[in-house]
């Protein structure tokens, strides 16, 4: 038998499996029960001015067949993962620094302790009028947004590894790197990971909010578009499209997780 | 007995002098911290002084430079219009701890009880918790558009923006506080004969009481972040505004005054949670220290 057929027959078990479980039913009737209040109270006559479940459905693929739909998905999302992957790499190698050096930890901590307060989305002007294109403000936001979730998880992470692990990998005689390599990156990496998932999150929503203040494009400009034109579905259609684009980069956010820590995987 | 009595001395004589210790050691550390943050805030805002005022470089000359923020905060006739002697100045901070304070109150009165209820009943939870899954991903600000269409008045929607978060970090801090209490006391409770209202009031509500703080804590961060994007699209008043109105009529060093407001409130509503979470569980800090 293949790995891969293996792996289907798996997906097939779990499945059936999930079908059959009353579980699965009763969060289905919940939803449905939602979807079904939400027409009925259409049918009374009660908020007109949201579109009904079934005008959704009908109106939906229309907005998405339109030219451009999907140009918002890639744009948006280069946005947030360019923003965010430069925030990652600066977050890790100052948190990294920060942990193994306690002087330069305490030079720039409170400083960033100062800053963090600051809600991401308030940085907008400042980056408007800084960065010479609003590509580079919204990825600067983006940054702002995903920087000090990532970089507080890394020292918290840091901070968590048992003393003795140190104390041991120094008593054997342990060089820096190893230290690092051994010591430092797997005990870290856990909490590293909580603050990439919580970080993707705010950089959508941060970037949502910088496309619609400033954008011409992406996502959360199609949404604001769609209010300046009084096209409700195509709102809806946004929300959920903002909505399903962080859930998806959650999702991958936690298959790399698991990618990199097999000893954590359950 | 003598024994005894001398040893306890010792240990006593021991403690103490280990507290001094720990004591000197611990001053001398925080005030080489001190030291060296000052250092650090000190560098920064040099550096921020040197390329913005003296050496002008290319796109620094576009913002506000630190000198220019301190004498328009502190001046009793600002350029502006916004300084720390102006009544402008605080209306902006009241209409936003306002809609803060609102939102939040709301989110956490629907949202401990939601939680509570999605931990307490399994059929409760199949029915409703796909609902909220359903709804969470949207981010708060995505509602924006939404919330001004149906809601009448910006004040509504921006509440509603700024609720939208917190509601949701309220609920799953609080089932999580619910998931995490000891099974061993729900099997105590089911032994000793509790009614199910009992679990709920003895063991479930005192015991998710923990997470539901750190979920306050986030709720009003995430609070304050829906709140300056809310009123930097939609609003006509508050501190979100009061930055995106400076940036439009560039008065620029107003940008940064409501930047370093926001952050102080921010601040001090988080510090201020933590504080009420301590005093109500002060039994917890007490069984801590007890083991």
């Amino acid at each position: 038998m293949t790995a891969g057929s293996e792996k289907a027959s798996l997906l097939w078990v779990r499945w059936s499996s999930r079908l059959r479980s009353p579980v699965f039913w009763q969060g289905l009737l919940g939803i449905a029960t939602f979807f079904a209040v939400w027409q009925i109270a259409r049918w009374i006559g009660w908020m007109t001015i949201i579109p009904s479940p079934v005008e959704l459905a009908a109106g939906i693929p229309e907005e998405i067949e339109r030219a451009g739909y999907w140009q918002n998905w890639v744009d948006s999302g280069r946005r947030v993962f360019t923003g965010f992957g430069i925030a990652a790499l600066l977050a890790i190698v100052i948190g990294v620094a920060m942990g193994m050096s306690n002087r330069l930890r305490a030079l720039i901590f409170p400083l960033f302790e100062i800053m963090r307060p600051i809600p991401p989305l308030a940085w907008l002007p400042l980056a408007i009028l800084f960065w010479p294109s609003s590509e580079l403000t919204m990825i600067f936001l983006t940054f702002i947004g995903a920087f000090f979730p990532i970089l507080l998880n890394i020292l918290v992470g840091i901070e968590k590894i048992d003393p003795r692990y140190k104390q041991a990998a120094l008593s054997l005689g342990s060089s820096r790197g190893a230290m690092f390599r051994r010591v430092m990156m797997p005990g870290a990496l856990p909490s590293l990971f909580t603050g990439l998932t919580i970080a993707i999150g705010i950089t959508w929503e941060v970037v949502i909010a910088a496309e619609m203040a400033s954008g011409t494009n992406g996502l959360g400009y199609m949404t604001w578009d769609s209010y300046m034109t009084h096209s409700m579905v195509g709102i809806v259609l946004g929300m959920l499209s903002i909505g399903l684009a962080g859930m998806a980069s959650s999702w991958v956010m936690r298959l790399v997780g698991e990618k990199a820590m097999p000893w954590r995987r359950r | 007995m003598a024994v005894t009595g001398s040893d306890e001395r010792e240990v006593a004589l021991l403690k103490a002098f280990n507290e001094k210790q720990r004591g000197r050691a611990s001053r001398i550390a925080y005030n080489a911290g001190f030291w060296y943050a000052l250092t650090g805030v000190v560098g920064f805002l040099l550096l921020w002084h040197i390329t913005t005022d003296v050496l002008t470089l290319p796109r620094f000359n576009f913002l506000p430079t630190p000198l220019d923020i301190f004498t328009e905060w502190t001046s009793t006739e600002p350029k502006y219009g916004v300084s720390l002697f102006t009544p402008i100045y605080y209306e902006h901070i009241l209409v936003s701890v306002r809609r803060v304070m609102l939102a939040f109150f709301i989110a956490v009165a629907a949202g401990v009880p939601l939680g509570i209820l999605l931990g307490w009943s399994r059929t409760f939870y199949n029915f409703v918790f796909p609902i909220v899954e359903l709804l969470r991903p949207i981010p708060p600000l995505a509602w924006v558009p939404f919330a001004v269409l149906i809601l009448p008045g910006v004040e509504a929607s921006v509440v509603l923006v700024t609720l939208l978060a917190a509601f949701f970090a309220t609920v799953l801090n609080t089932l999580l506080g619910v998931w995490s209490i000891n099974d061993d006391y729900f099997r105590a409770a089911h032994c000793l004969g509790y009614r199910r209202i009992d679990v709920l009031t003895r063991i479930i509500i005192p015991g998710a009481m923990p997470f539901v703080f750190t979920g306050l804590q986030i709720a009003m961060g995430v609070a304050w972040f829906s709140l300056v994007g809310g009123e930097m699209i939609a609003g006509r008043s508050g501190l979100g505004f009061l930055i995106f109105d400076a940036y439009m009529q560039v008065a620029l060093p107003n940008i940064v005054i409501g930047m370093i407001t926001l952050g102080v409130l921010g601040y001090l509503s988080s510090a201020a949670i933590r504080r009420v979470g301590s005093w109500l569980m002060a039994w917890q800090e007490k069984g801590r220290a007890g083991q």
